[in-house]
């Protein structure tokens, strides 16, 4: 599940310098190791819209677990995120594993291709796929101030934490309120009113009862 | 074995009692239950019923796919979610 982000100021989904911050990032994929011999590499799919990779030409490897990329010729660099062509793609197993292959331009070799083991695939935040009109990312929610609007009432919440995906069809907001402890929210269009994602705002009418539900 | 369909499907007597008092009143409260062995019915649609996993309640919003399943399985009674996806690219969709 998505950790805090946040937005990149000014950004138009037309970027074309690289994001300075490491939270300005949306991962997409995490390179397991090399696949093939011909440089393609094997990674594991952290994205939603894995289709997307067909449209996008252009992504960057950022540091994995000790923080360096390294890399094959054209793509060394220690602890920067590095532009990369996408020349093809496809699913792994026809999308059973849940895994991507990828093929980036200049890595054409097994070797080159095990140099890249452990990095991170990614994108600016601002050249996210496009959602439909009820739908939001994750990230986007979580730092949000959930407030109920029950009765023409304002009730602050608190601060959403996480979002659960897990449970059943429908989300479930984890709430860190004040005074209340953790607090599950159904992301309901039937309870949601209004959402600002520039103020960090999500206004909700909550049924009777679920804010003291486990209130011991 | 399956349930016999000469019985037709469970469902805890006071806990479709409870929802149709709230349909015949037009209101919206969470239901509390530690019933997770009732079927969910179509008169529990667009109802949030908070179903016990053990621990705590777990609120369900009832959508019209959930008709025919178990309350007991949208409340999970174990906590492992995986392993941290930092940032990852993934939506939510208010249903």
């Amino acid at each position: 599940m998505g950790g805090a982000v946040c937005c990149v100021p000014g950004c138009d989904g037309a970027m074309t310098s690289e994001p300075q911050q490491m939270d300005a990032w949306v991962w997409l994929a995490r390179i397991r190791r090399a696949q093939g011999r011909k440089g393609e590499v094997l990674a594991e799919v952290l994205t939603d819209f894995p289709e997307k990779f067909a449209e996008r030409k252009r992504v960057w490897l950022l540091p994995g677990e000790g923080g360096r990329v390294s890399g094959a010729k054209g793509l060394t660099g220690v602890g920067r995120p590095r532009e990369v062509e996408l020349v093809s793609y496809w699913m792994h197993k026809a999308g059973q594993t849940g895994d991507v292959v990828l093929h980036f331009a200049g890595v054409n070799s097994i070797s080159e291709a095990d140099e890249l083991r452990g990095l991170i695939v990614a994108i600016p935040r601002g050249e996210r796929a496009a959602l439909g009109e009820d739908e939001v990312y994750v990230g986007d929610l979580i730092g949000c101030r959930l407030v109920d609007v029950f009765g023409g009432m304002e009730r602050v919440i608190g601060e959403i934490e996480d979002v659960d995906r897990e449970s059943g069809p429908v989300a479930l907001l984890v709430v860190k309120g004040a005074g209340y402890g953790e607090i599950l929210v159904p992301f309901a269009k039937a309870y949601l009113r209004r959402i600002d994602l520039d103020a960090k705002r999500v206004e909700m009418a909550l049924p009777e009862g679920l804010v003291e539900l486990n209130a011991s | 074995m399956a349930r016999s369909t000469k019985k037709g499907p469970f469902v805890d007597a006071h806990l479709i009692a409870k929802v149709e008092v709230l349909n015949a009143a037009n209101d919206k409260k969470v239901i509390k239950t530690w019933s997770r062995r009732s079927t969910i019915f179509p008169e529990f649609v667009g109802h949030t019923v908070a179903v016990h996993n053990g621990k705590k309640f777990i609120p369900v919003y009832v959508t019209e796919n959930m008709v025919g399943h178990k309350f007991g399985e949208f409340s999970p009674t174990r906590t492992f979610k995986g392993h941290t996806q930092k940032a990852a690219e993934s939506g939510a969709k208010a249903r």
